[in-house]
């Protein structure tokens, strides 16, 4: 393994049965001290990939390292080292939250009481709820301070802010890159891309169980794309589509969408000569991107 | 250790409804032993007078002496046997399988450790269970039988002795219930299996008691192993039979360790 990478991943692939295909041949790396971005639609096989990584499954073929150990043979002893939140968080119900704590704790040695309160002081989290009483938002907090509580080197994230509020998003958001700042690395796989683009150095973009593509934040911000979506009572159409770097030209009634790439000076002067009735400009959700992917390929 | 303690704090209250069972039928059961004292001879012309496949469900044979508080006894073993059979049973396929039905697979197994870790410690959590059963049943029915025995010749020893063949019985059913948890990667199909399992084969030894031809069948019943009066009273342990079950339940021990280390865990 090069020195740097703490997670690499190759060929891995997962069928569950001989058919329902999970992850196709899905190699990337993850290296020491990065945030690292694993990004995909649902049903993409990010939390497949996350959890032969856990070797909660196991692969049909393929192998992965971490900390340049293979994951499934020494699974137990990475496994010291790895804080993981899983997508959905289950827990023992009838237990109270520091009892589950101490449980999760005790695995890894000593129960170190000033780490579970530290934690849970930032999340905001009360200790002496039971579980089954706690909203699913809770619920996600519990995992989250479950998953820090050992000071893991490898921080695993499944879709980490589904369920919390905006602020607790901020709070775990400035709780991971604290983590990221004090050496631990983190891969994180979500649906969504701001979130990832707040945070991310690099990603993998994964659909239908491949990787699509692996870059470095910055050039996928330089190379994204707007959604433009302007309304007039004029027929635009005719204006947008013939101008470089548009695609997907749709017009419904009077408004005409269409993505945007290259020199938004050149968009906003077109704009500027027409008369609008509404405009607006938005980040492409994930699909509209994808989309764009699959086209380049065909 | 810490994965044994959690597992015998979360199924204390189960565990506390299958003991409590377990008391009632005891109490229940003595306090009909106690009309049938009075009533005398008359009791067992009326149980000698039911066919042979009534009496082999109930768990009594032709000749027995109904008044005697030993024999009497003697007809509980059945009902042991199919509570601790059950409980046995459900213990195991729980243990195991309760895991990914409640999701908290991914909680317990990222953890750093060999899934063998966990299986040894829920193993060792369920005969911890099935051991503190059999010896509440122990206690409780060497103390009741003694206040019905007027004989003066105690009943503690081949009670003892009863449960320790019952134990075996537990053992047989565990290992059953283990596999099947980590085998049919769902609870409620796993316990589904293990009532099959355990209704199929009482059928089976009722079947062995009312024709003489399915004899040969013995072996595939667990509940036609034992004679209860006979380990009582005479002191006859069979031990080619206490040997098959210890045995059944390490292949389904070992079987329930090949199958889950090797597994893919549901999320």
């Amino acid at each position: 393994m090069s020195a740097s990478n703490v997670i690499e991943i190759r060929n891995l692939t997962k069928y569950y049965g001989k058919k329902s295909r999970g992850i196709l041949d899905v190699s990337f790396d993850v290296m020491e001290g990065e945030i690292f971005g694993f990004i995909g639609p649902n049903g993409a096989g990010k939390s497949t990939t996350i959890r032969t990584l856990l070797s909660l499954i196991y692969p049909t073929s393929g192998s992965a390292t971490i900390f340049g150990k293979d994951c499934i043979r020494f699974g137990h002893e990475i496994r010291r080292h790895i804080g993981y939140l899983p997508s959905e968080v289950f827990y023992y119900d009838n237990m109270k939250v520091l009892d589950l704590l101490k449980y999760s704790a005790s695995f890894y040695g000593k129960v170190d009481m000033k780490r579970i309160e530290e934690l849970s002081t930032i999340m905001d989290l009360d200790l002496n709820r039971k579980i089954d009483d706690l909203s699913y938002g809770n619920k996600k907090k519990v995992g989250i301070v479950q998953g820090l509580l050992h000071n893991p080197k490898l921080i695993i994230l499944d879709e980490p802010t589904s369920g919390l509020d905006p602020l607790m998003q901020q709070k775990f958001f400035d709780l991971v890159q604290l983590e990221n700042r004090k050496g631990a690395t983190i891969l994180m796989s979500s649906h969504i891309l701001p979130e990832v683009q707040k945070l991310c150095s690099r990603v993998a973009i994964i659909k239908e169980g491949r990787i699509m593509k692996i870059e470095d934040i910055r050039t996928l911000r330089n190379t994204a794309y707007k959604k433009i979506a302007v309304s007039a009572e004029t027929d635009l159409q005719a204006d947008f589509a013939k101008m470089a770097g548009v695609t997907n030209c749709q017009r419904i009634d009077q408004e005409v969408t269409f993505l945007f790439k290259g020199n938004v000076n050149d968009l906003v002067q077109v704009l500027g000569t027409r008369s609008l009735q509404n405009l607006t400009i938005e980040e492409p959700d994930l699909d509209e991107i994808f989309l764009h992917y699959y086209q380049a390929d065909a | 250790m810490n994965i044994v303690l959690r597992e015998l704090r979360a199924h204390l209250r189960s565990f506390l409804i299958w003991a409590g069972t377990m008391v009632f039928l005891i109490f229940a059961g003595l306090m009909k032993y106690s009309a049938f004292q009075k009533t005398g001879e008359a009791v067992n012309e009326i149980f000698d007078s039911l066919p042979a496949g009534l009496q082999a469900i109930l768990g009594m044979d032709a000749e027995m002496d109904l008044t005697s508080i030993g024999v009497f006894y003697s007809i509980f073993f059945l009902y042991f046997l199919l509570l601790m059979s059950v409980h046995s049973t459900m213990l195991g396929a729980s243990i195991i399988a309760k895991e990914e039905r409640d999701k908290t697979a991914d909680f317990l197994l990222v953890k750093p450790i060999r899934r063998s870790r966990a299986v040894t410690a829920k193993v060792i959590a369920a005969l911890i269970m099935i051991f503190l059963f059999n010896q509440i049943t122990f206690l409780v029915s060497a103390v009741m039988v003694g206040q019905y025995n007027l004989t003066g010749v105690s009943l503690t020893g081949p009670i003892f002795r009863l449960m320790a063949i019952l134990s075996a019985v537990q053992i047989l059913f565990l290992g059953i219930g283990l596999f099947l948890g980590a085998f049919a990667r769902n609870a409620e199909r796993a316990s589904g299996i293990g009532t099959g399992i355990i209704l199929g084969t009482f059928l089976l030894k009722i079947l062995i008691e009312i024709n003489q031809d399915f004899e040969g069948l013995t072996f595939l019943s667990p509940f036609s192993y034992f004679n209860a009066y006979e380990i009582m009273f005479d002191g006859a342990i069979p031990f080619g039979y206490v040997v098959l079950c210890i045995g059944t339940a390490i292949c389904g021990i070992a079987g329930t360790y090949l199958v889950y280390r090797k597994r893919d865990l549901r999320s």
